[in-house]
């Protein structure tokens, strides 16, 4: 028998006998898992979408169009909300979120050339409002700072990006390819790990307050959307955008849209990936606390979601944003206008793209 | 009968597997704990990195079981979800290749003579991404097109990765000798 052969029956250990004990006694405990589980084989599915078609339009004639656009049509499909420790967890109740719409597709091709040796290491200042019918305005508070900094990982060069100067919400992102690799959010009672791979994202949510001991840990991990050779971005962490802002090509009529991960396991609730179309809609010249800028006016949506984002056409830094929300059902006819200005930039050396 | 009644899972297993039942996942634990376990085993090269990922599978199990459409073989779908996770904890971790083969055997293995002794420290010294092609081919079985599905490369690359990889083996075994 050749070496080869051998190979195929190389041994292998048994699991450990308590393995099962250990395994039940997790689930007992209210840890969850979500699998990646691999994405359909859509050419196998051909069939049955035949099928779906039909069934789709014998609904469409028995329920009327009224009807059929009156559902929603996404609840039925989302799994059973998670049980920890007796307590339901529901991400809409345990943060007071709206539920996101499920992805949609990109609106434009997704952005595959990004210039990353512009980005530059330093601390951005922002003060922030709030305009409501016009009527009143309050201020979000304290000025929040986002801090940029060259680092290392793993014996890779990256980008240690947080929104506050305790580096507690920090995320690391690759130089190269403005890629996240890794993601960690404290919260009060909770605190998220996000480890990214080419591919994957590996994700731990530990929740419940201390000591570590009654912590309860939900695993998640998920394989990415195709990127191409594109970046992605980190919802929810400001910095995540401020860097690829300082990096797009910018130019009349530019568009392109960039994937945002979401949390894995909050999947139940969120999508996983959301797509962000941007769009230069013009040039405006904007006055901040920070003095006067020629910018770029960028137009970003996600989903239903608009914001107006103006980067400076020098060093690509963001000046301001703004997002407007109504709302959806015109019943009291809200607007709600946020506002967000650079007061300070101070700019750190940045050492040479590797 | 489905045909993942015919693979190892019976239909009112997986059902019930799929609403949380200890019953029913210890049931299916028993019947694939072993196979998916040397799965992980030879993944990830390590018996605790093969524990966690076995760990993980059946935890998560009920939840993705109900993604799972009783299409083609429950065992197939089963060792491609650990293949995943397992791959997943390969990139994550940073490994440490200081620990020596002996120290990674369990004490459960059977005895080893050498030969296959030399073999399996040559296939744990690959590097990950040649192992993964070598382990998911070789001794998987699967094939090019689905190995590249599983660590999102293509064919192409998968067959090339596989020829370094018994190209190094060879090398290692030679030297060796």
């Amino acid at each position: 028998m050749n070496w080869e052969d051998e190979l195929r029956k190389l041994s292998a250990p048994d699991p450990p006998g308590e393995l099962l004990a250990r395994i039940l006694a997790s689930r007992a405990a209210g840890v969850r898992v979500v699998l990646p589980v691999a994405a359909r084989n859509v050419g196998s599915r051909r069939a049955l979408r035949y099928a779906a078609i039909a069934a789709i339009l014998a609904g469409v004639a028995w329920l009327g169009w009224d009807v059929l656009t009156a559902r929603p049509g996404v609840e039925s499909e989302l799994p059973p909300v998670w049980m920890i420790g007796g307590m339901p967890f529901s991400p809409s109740t345990a943060f007071g979120q709206d539920r996101i719409p499920p992805t949609r597709s990109p609106r434009y091709p997704l952005i595959a050339r990004i210039q990353p040796t512009r980005v530059r290491a330093g601390r951005w200042t922002y003060e922030g409002s709030t305009i409501g019918d016009g009527v009143f305005t309050t201020s979000h508070g304290q000025p929040r700072t986002i801090v940029i900094a060259a680092g290392d990982f793993e014996g890779k060069p990256v980008w240690v990006a947080s929104s506050s100067m305790e580096m507690l919400d920090t995320v690391l992102v690759d130089r190269a390819t403005l890629r996240p690799l890794r993601n960690v959010r404290p919260m009060r009672h909770a605190r998220l790990v996000q480890q990214f791979s080419h591919d994957s994202i590996d994700e731990l949510l530990y929740l419940g307050p201390p000591p570590k001991e009654r912590e309860r840990t939900l695993r998640g991990a998920a394989v990415l959307p195709d990127l191409g050779l594109g970046p992605m971005l980190v919802s929810w962490s400001p910095h995540s955008l401020e860097m690829l802002v300082q990096a797009l090509p910018l130019t009349r009529g530019w568009r392109g849209s960039v994937y945002s991960a979401n949390w894995v396991t909050m999947a139940t609730r969120f999508p996983t990936f959301t797509a962000l179309d941007l769009r230069v809609t013009g040039t405006e010249r904007v006055t901040v606390p920070s003095g006067t800028f020629d910018c770029w006016r960028l137009e970003e949506r996600e989903g239903d979601d608009k914001s107006v984002l103006w980067v400076s056409k020098d060093q690509g830094w963001l000046v301001m944003t703004r997002h407007t929300s109504s709302d959806g059902s015109r019943k009291w006819r809200t607007e709600w206008i946020s506002e967000t200005r650079l007061v300070a930039v101070d700019t750190l050396p940045t050492p040479p793209t590797p | 009968m489905s045909a993942a009644a015919t693979s190892g899972g019976s239909e009112a297993q997986i059902d019930a597997a799929r609403t949380g039942d200890p019953e029913a996942l210890a049931s299916l634990y028993r019947t694939h704990g072993a196979v998916l376990y040397r799965l992980a085993y030879r993944l990830t090269g390590t018996p605790q990195d093969a524990e966690d990922v076995v760990h993980d599978v059946f935890v998560g199990l009920p939840e993705a079981l109900g993604r799972y459409e009783e299409r083609g073989s429950f065992a197939s779908w089963l060792k491609r979800v650990t293949a995943r996770v397992a791959l997943m904890r390969l990139r994550a971790r940073t490994r440490r290749r200081e620990v020596g083969i002996e120290a990674t055997l369990p004490t459960a293995a059977p005895p080893l003579d050498s030969a296959s002794v030399a073999l399996r420290a040559a296939v744990d010294a690959l590097p990950d991404p040649l192992r993964a092609v070598l382990v998911l081919k070789e001794i998987e079985g699967y094939s090019h097109a689905e190995v590249g599905e599983l660590l999102g490369i293509s064919a192409g690359a998968s067959r090339v990765r596989l020829n370094r990889a018994m190209r190094r083996l060879r090398k290692t075994l030679e030297d060796g000798r």
